[in-house]
């Protein structure tokens, strides 16, 4: 099962810094962090999701899959804590027992 | 009157200094005793079903939605009913404490003398947090444990006891047949095939679908009187308990929204949770795919040619997550054709689906060249008459580099972050930047050739010419600019294509009753500027105008053309 802290440590990773609260929009932090980062010419979607996607399948192998469409305007996961709850395996899905 | 004089002015000396010594003694003092917010922003969830686990009859967990929290020892007072009907719950002890480090659940053990069950089934309480102002608080700021000294105020927390639960639709992958359950309670233990699920229908009719359940957290099994031992210490997430996940296994829910409930779940006290609620499913059809949409319909006009209309299409959806090797599946289509009266317009006619994958590649710190997408994949070029069919193997490097990118909406995160020190009310807004503009490179290659030998006729007689098979070898290089001001932007795209190879394609009389075997090789540029005014606040969309020139694959027509209409774009 997915710390919050490990979930919140690829969300820095990803985009440089940390976010304090869970409550932080994800598609917000990724353009506020972006002036003068490593992402500052990439967009949310499809970069930074593809890019999020990528860390959050290798740091949470047994975590539900989740998609690009999860993401941004239409998905359900918009919060930091949207995507922490989306990460929680069921018990005996390889997350936990 | 002197001596009376000078007294009078020695008192009011000393009434001075008594005075300033009184204002610099209670200055501090204020200080000290200004009470602190703890760093619990519980209301900020206190609406959604992250707010709150009741675990056990003794033990409650309480998302205070902060990453940075190192301690929070205090104390809590519990207090039966809610508001100004509220009233103490005797003899109750509770120390708060945080989950785990960088954890922003803390954790509320409620102790009574003698022991056992402390919350009983059925009730509203409140916790009062740090009620004497008292709390050991330590944040990590910047990377390094900063003490929070009080006193602090204290915060109300409203939990429940009255069984309730929300249901809500996973992810897109398993849209419309996988469920979540989350419940304020934790679950009692319950078989795989034990609860129920139903679709509630429009006359309040049950629809039974088969599914099975599976519990994300730990289910609490205990008496509501005994005391309950603690929670498996397994668990490393607060917010698991009460949240269990439902999948059907014979059917999925296929229409945009459903009124769903569940029954046989039950909360660690043994009562029935009450889940009925409507989900929105809406997501399906766009979502299983996430496509990106690109549809625009043209006016066109072109030296000495009869004004028309042309279709300009592209869908290039990214399917699901990454897969192998970390690529994402793209299935894409670009359609570039003429309808309607073109006759005689030059449009590039070209049709070319494909099947790709892609991946971006992100450098570890690089400002410079921060990423590069690979997008290999497979494509066929063919056009409107499909007179060509070529089989190419197209392999593209997209290049994302920061000094050449300045797009407004970061500009505008810039604006913000500067501003929002300032004035900390300030909320984001597109409008903080007035303009923006980019570069892109691109480098490609297509390699492949002909799938076969065709014989094609001419629009309007029987004449005829044989198009012999050929290889296609050729490198792809391009630029993609724009700008933006406001919501005018103007673009820019420049392909200085090189064939390596001879390839064969056909040219008709402007009046369509003669044709003839053309070979291209070489250099052949192709370009594009256009403006686009946005239409709608959120870009979505414009009306469009593109100058086109020089000449694409398969066909290599030559165009040079104005093209104005309207764009949508997702």
């Amino acid at each position: 099962m997915p710390a919050n802290k490990a979930v919140v440590d690829v969300i820095e990773q990803w985009s440089g810094q940390r976010p304090d609260k869970t409550s932080q929009n994800l598609q917000n932090w990724w353009n506020q962090t972006a002036p003068g980062s490593n992402h500052s010419a990439l967009l949310f979607k499809p970069d930074g999701i593809e890019d999020l996607l990528k860390r959050l399948k290798k740091a949470f192998p047994g975590s539900p899959a989740l998609q690009s469409g999860d993401f941004g305007d239409a998905g359900a996961i918009k919060t930091v804590q949207d995507l922490i709850d989306a990460l929680q395996p069921p018990i005996g899905n390889g997350g936990g027992d | 009157m002197r001596c009376s004089r000078r007294s009078a002015t020695v008192g009011a000396t000393n009434m001075k200094w008594l005075l300033v010594a009184l204002l610099s003694v209670a200055a501090p003092l204020t200080a000290q005793t200004a009470p602190v917010a703890l760093p619990c922003d519980a209301k900020d969830l206190a609406k959604g079903v992250d707010a709150y686990r009741i675990v056990t009859a003794q033990v409650v967990y309480v998302n205070c939605g902060r990453t940075n929290l190192l301690q929070f020892d205090t104390a809590a007072a519990l207090y039966l009913g809610a508001g100004g009907d509220r009233k103490p719950v005797a003899g109750v002890v509770a120390t708060v404490k945080l989950f785990s480090s960088e954890d922003p659940w803390i954790r509320i053990d409620l102790a009574k003398p003698g022991g056992g069950a402390v919350l009983e089934k059925g009730q509203d309480y409140e916790l009062d947090l740090a009620p004497d102002g008292r709390a050991a608080i330590l944040a990590a700021v910047k990377g390094q444990p900063a003490p929070m000294h009080g006193p602090f105020e204290k915060l109300t927390v409203s939990i429940s006891t009255k069984p309730n639960a929300t249901i809500t639709p996973s992810g897109v992958s398993s849209l419309g047949s996988t469920f979540q359950v989350y419940s304020n309670l934790a679950l009692r233990p319950f078989a795989q095939d034990g609860p129920k699920f139903f679709e509630v229908g429009p006359l309040k009719t049950q629809i039974y679908h088969k599914a099975t359940y599976r519990p994300i957290g730990a289910p609490v099994a205990c008496g509501a009187t005994g005391p309950c031992p603690d929670p498996p210490p397994a668990q490393s997430n607060a917010e698991t308990f009460g949240r269990a996940q439902v999948t059907l296994t014979t059917d999925r829910l296929s229409q945009p929204k459903a009124t769903l409930r569940i029954e046989g779940l039950l909360d660690f006290f043994g009562d029935t949770l009450k889940i009925q609620n409507d989900v929105t499913l809406g997501a399906v059809p766009k979502s299983k795919t996430d496509s990106s949409w690109y549809f625009k319909v043209d006016h066109e006009a072109g030296p000495g040619s009869t004004p028309g209309y042309a279709i300009e299409a592209k869908v290039a959806p990214a399917l699901g997550g990454p897969a192998l090797g970390g690529f994402t599946w793209q299935p894409a289509l670009n359609m570039d054709i003429g309808a309607g009266s073109v006759s005689g317009v030059k449009v590039n006619d070209t049709i070319v689906p494909s099947l790709g994958m892609t991946q971006l590649f992100r450098s570890a710190g690089s400002t410079t060249l921060e990423a590069v997408r690979v997008t290999p994949a497979v494509s066929l070029e063919t056009d409107r008459e499909f007179n060509h069919q070529n089989l190419i193997y197209d392999q593209d490097f997209q290049f994302f580099i920061g000094q050449l990118t300045s797009s407004r909406l970061v500009r505008a995160w810039r604006r913000f972050t500067e501003l929002k020190a300032k004035n900390p009310d300030l909320t984001f807004s597109n409008d903080l930047a007035n303009w923006g503009a980019g570069l892109q490179p691109f480098l490609g290659a297509e390699l492949g050739g002909s799938v076969l030998a065709q014989t094609v006729q001419a629009a309007k007689s029987s004449s005829t010419v044989r198009v012999p098979t050929y290889s296609v070898a050729r490198l792809r290089p391009k630029i993609a600019a724009s700008a933006e001001y406001k919501r005018i932007s103007l673009t820019f795209t420049a392909v200085p294509r090189y064939l390596f190879t001879t390839e064969y394609t056909t040219r008709q009389s402007t009046d369509g009753k003669t044709i003839r075997l053309a070979r291209v090789s070489g250099f052949r540029p192709y370009g594009e500027a256009g403006v686009n005014i946005g239409l709608d606040q959120s870009g979505h969309i414009a009306l469009s105008s593109t100058y086109k020139l020089g000449s694409e694959p398969p066909t290599f027509q030559y165009t040079n053309t104005v093209q104005t209409g309207l764009l949508i774009v997702y």
